[in-house]
């Protein structure tokens, strides 16, 4: 029987030093924390088979500018009437969740172990699966998605073309969509926070209207000084806004 | 049949539950700084780390049930990981934008001599593009995730002996390479 070598030294002092630098910023971690969150507590995706459940893509897609005005309207409708689960169903696509279109991993494997992936040079040697009866790879969607891919939603092949959001507003909804629940069951301060979230990672983001709204929203649930006025300003300067209506209504001033 | 277990678990009719994200936020708290060095000596890109991070711990999400009734939640996130990163690598070699399993460009310079004048993560991960796929993970999975060669064996799927066989080639050519980086280094 083959037995393991005595390791190099020197080998595991280079590991030891590469590990101790091999440390995400704190910015990246709590970014990706934000977005953990959001996937995680978005809806499950449609059905397989249905024509508003599109397909993860690795090819990247265009954004078409049709598309995000589409999603972004929607999105604004939705979250001034505060229908932040339908929002959230519409913008889950991206999670990597199963479907019913042709895999592009040909091993699914139904437990723990490592999948084959296509481009290993040995698939023979790779594991078989076993079967386990709580297990399933979702997982198996992840395989063709990049880092530009996940921003944005394809529809699967055979579907007739379907509109493209643009880059980043997904999630801009996503955070959006998050807020607006925790307002609706009455927890504003998490909604500031997820609100003051997507400020700082989208500024001048393409929900940052309806953000504001909210924001407004929040302040008035939360009963700080100065909010009705705020609200009053914001409705006079965005007249024609999703979420004036909601603003109006939430901080109406009771002295009058 | 596999595709009737996807559908069934991935049922849309299932709804975030409360207390399983908490308890996929604790996860990730105390190891999303682990899962992420691991994913990068894995060969995840580094443009990629962070998607690809998020996605091991959606995974063990996807897989609570499973995963709250059975092993320590970081021996969960090694197999999720070592997935993860097979199909990063698979990505890129077909994408070709980086084939990290694949040799170095022809003309381009030699690992040790890239390692020059690196950090030592940097040199690390030079040094990993020289193993195979196969020996890159049972090697990271040895000396990163400080896995024992029967537990590696079962994750893997693959023999004992197969393990020791691949951490003794990886051992060599990784250790080959510093010897090399310290020569020049040295005129």
């Amino acid at each position: 029987m083959t037995t393991p070598d005595q390791p190099d030294l020197e080998v595991q002092r280079l590991v030891r030093a590469a590990m101790r630098q091999a440390q995400p910023s704190a910015q990246a971690r709590s970014r990706s924390q934000s977005h953990l969150l959001a996937r995680l507590q978005a809806p499950p995706p449609l059905p397989p088979g249905s024509d508003a459940s599109p397909e993860p893509s690795s090819s990247p897609a265009p954004a078409t500018g049709t598309a995000a005005v589409a999603l972004k309207a929607a999105a604004a409708v939705l979250v001034a009437a505060g229908l932040t689960t339908a929002v959230a169903r519409g913008v889950a696509d991206e999670d990597p969740a199963p479907s019913s279109s042709p895999p592009r991993v040909a091993t699914v494997s139904p437990d723990l172990r490592p999948t084959a992936a296509p481009a290993l040079p040995t698939p023979a040697r790779t594991p078989a699966p076993i079967a386990s009866p709580a297990s399933v790879v979702p997982d198996r969607a992840l395989a063709s998605r990049t880092t530009s891919a996940r921003k944005r939603v394809v529809p699967n092949a055979e579907a007739s073309p379907v509109p493209v959001p643009a880059p980043g507003l997904s999630e801009e909804a996503r955070l959006v969509a998050r807020a607006d629940a925790a307002l609706v069951r009455g927890d504003a301060r998490s909604a500031r926070a997820l609100l003051r979230s997507h400020k700082l990672q989208f500024p001048d983001g393409q929900l940052a209207r309806e953000r504001d709204g909210l924001l407004h929203v929040a302040a008035c649930q939360l009963g700080e000084p100065g909010a009705q006025r705020a609200a009053q300003a914001f409705i006079v300067r965005n007249r024609d806004a999703g979420p004036v209506q909601r603003v109006a209504d939430q901080c109406k001033d009771p002295s009058l | 049949m596999a595709r009737t277990r996807l559908r069934s678990v991935g049922s849309p009719a299932a709804q975030p539950q409360p207390d399983l994200v908490a308890w996929v936020e604790a996860a990730y708290a105390g190891h999303f700084d682990y899962v992420w060095g691991l994913l990068g000596r894995l060969g995840v890109p580094p443009a990629s780390l962070d998607d690809a991070t998020q996605d091991v711990f959606v995974v063990l999400y996807r897989k609570r049930a499973q995963f709250r009734r059975e092993s320590h939640v970081r021996t969960l996130l090694h197999g999720i990981a070592i997935n993860i990163g097979r199909r990063a690598r698979a990505n890129l070699a077909r994408d070709r934008l980086d084939p990290i399993t694949g040799p170095l460009p022809t003309g381009a310079p030699s690992p040790e001599a890239q390692a020059e004048q690196r950090s030592e993560l940097e040199r690390l991960d030079v040094y990993l593009r020289t193993l195979s796929a196969e020996q890159r993970e049972v090697f990271v999975l040895t000396e990163v995730a400080g896995l024992t060669a029967p537990e590696i064996a079962r994750l893997l799927s693959i023999k004992l002996n197969t393990v020791y066989s691949r951490l003794r080639l990886a051992r060599k050519t990784i250790a080959s390479c510093i010897a090399a980086d310290t020569r020049r280094s040295a005129r």
